[in-house]
């Protein structure tokens, strides 16, 4: 028989709890890896070398990117054309339809009345946009989503290869999460981790996974942003790191800084 | 090994490269987005901007014809060029860029002609080079690769 000391005993504890933190940590990482890929950025710009470079970063950083070369086609994209809105009343459920995400440029001949159906499902963690753009500016389209679209709480990132301070806190004060300056690098994107993140955490009880991630049902974290989430409670989420970062909804971002380079 | 001797000259053409001022930084980002799965990414991303940018050259070649010149119209395009210029990398085209836009904003259209002619020097120049040094890196390329996972 095997005689253990205490002493044994409450170091085996010990290094159980630590063993068990280290998993739990990984088990964390490993669910954000997994929802970073499944999130999908909306990429508008005129510019067919910016739009290149920005789907290269974007997918290198493991997004699911649509480039689209115009506020426009960004518009009709997220269904918001002609005043048309997809917006879904608060008292929608949680268990939205099939979803949709691509890596490829978008064009659509459909019409109108399917465009909207297909929207129903349609997913955007975030959206990247030029500033100058011929037609509608990013500025513009950044009033577009913001202002009451059912779009308006994805984080809205501009971009500008000039530096113009005034341009800057314009876009910042209309509701932009950041601005970026051109061109963007891949150390840009990083940052703007957080912000994708925080999108995710809004809607927290749809991110409930059991610990066995693999398993793990697409639908239940990819949501579209609107649908409200009302019977949520903390508690129902175990080792889901999401969860700590809950942001309320209609908080400012804490950071508005912008990024000047030299 | 002439393996070893390939490799150091397409270095040290790169090198020359930033050396003589024609590249920046955003080319070394350029670099950085290339992997095995996209080998060839740059040279794709050069060869679009001298594709894409042929029609700027044209329009404001265009533009710089006529009387009296519409410097808005010349500098929307140049700002246009300017953005895909930088965002390859292309120094010294880039620095060109910048000075027509301030010829275009004092009025000056012979400055701005003066500008053009020189950018389009300096554009074909490096063009010529890229080529080069992308046909070469090709070639020792693949070699290259299978020694670093070694």
């Amino acid at each position: 028989m095997e005689v253990v000391s205490l002493e044994q005993m409450e170091m085996k504890q010990g290094n159980d709890y630590e063993e068990n933190q280290q998993q739990q940590k990984q088990k964390q990482k490993q669910l954000q890896l997994q929802q970073q890929q499944h999130f999908h950025v909306l990429a508008v710009d005129d510019s067919l070398i910016d739009r290149k470079l920005l789907e290269k970063l974007l997918t290198i950083s493991s997004y699911h990117v649509t480039c689209v070369e115009s506020g426009d086609k960004a518009l009709e994209y997220l269904g918001l054309l002609d005043g048309r809105d997809n917006d879904t009343t608060s008292s929608s459920s949680p268990s939205s339809p099939s979803f949709s995400s691509s890596s490829s440029s978008f064009s659509s001949s459909s019409s109108a009345n399917s465009t909207q159906q297909e929207m129903q499902g349609l997913k955007v963690n975030l959206i990247m946009t030029d500033y100058c753009m011929p037609g509608m500016s990013g500025y513009d389209l950044l009033k577009r989503v913001k202002c009451g679209s059912s779009w308006k709480d994805v984080p809205v990132v501009v971009m500008s290869s000039e530096n113009v301070p005034s341009r800057i806190n314009m876009c910042l004060e209309g509701g932009a999460e950041d601005f970026l300056l051109k061109p963007v690098q891949l150390s840009d994107l990083k940052k703007l981790q957080p912000h994708l993140l925080k999108s995710l955490s809004q809607f927290p009880c749809e991110n409930i996974s059991s610990t066995s991630s693999t398993n793990e049902d697409d639908e239940s974290i990819n949501k579209n942003n609107n649908s409200s989430c009302s019977s949520c409670s903390s508690s129902k989420i175990s080792n889901n790191g999401v969860c700590k970062r809950k942001a309320l909804v209609s908080a400012d971002p804490l950071e508005r800084r912008s990024k000047l380079k030299d | 090994m002439d393996r070893n001797k390939q490799h150091r000259q397409v270095a040290l053409m790169r090198q020359s490269l930033f050396d003589q001022g024609l590249l920046d930084e955003q080319f070394v980002q350029l670099e950085e987005l290339q992997d095995d799965a996209n080998p060839n990414f740059v040279e794709e991303v050069v060869t679009l901007f001298y594709r894409d940018s042929a029609r700027l050259i044209l329009n404001i070649d265009q533009a710089l014809d006529k009387s009296p010149l519409d410097f808005a119209k010349l500098d929307s395009y140049m700002h246009q060029f300017k953005g895909s210029a930088s965002s390859i990398g292309a120094k010294k085209v880039k620095s060109e860029c910048t000075l027509f836009r301030e010829y275009c904003k004092a009025g000056n259209g012979e400055g701005c002609k003066r500008t053009f002619q020189q950018l389009k020097k300096e554009y074909a120049l490096l063009r010529k080079k890229l080529e080069s040094y992308f046909q070469l890196a090709r070639q020792v390329g693949p070699v290259e690769t299978a020694c670093r996972r070694i």
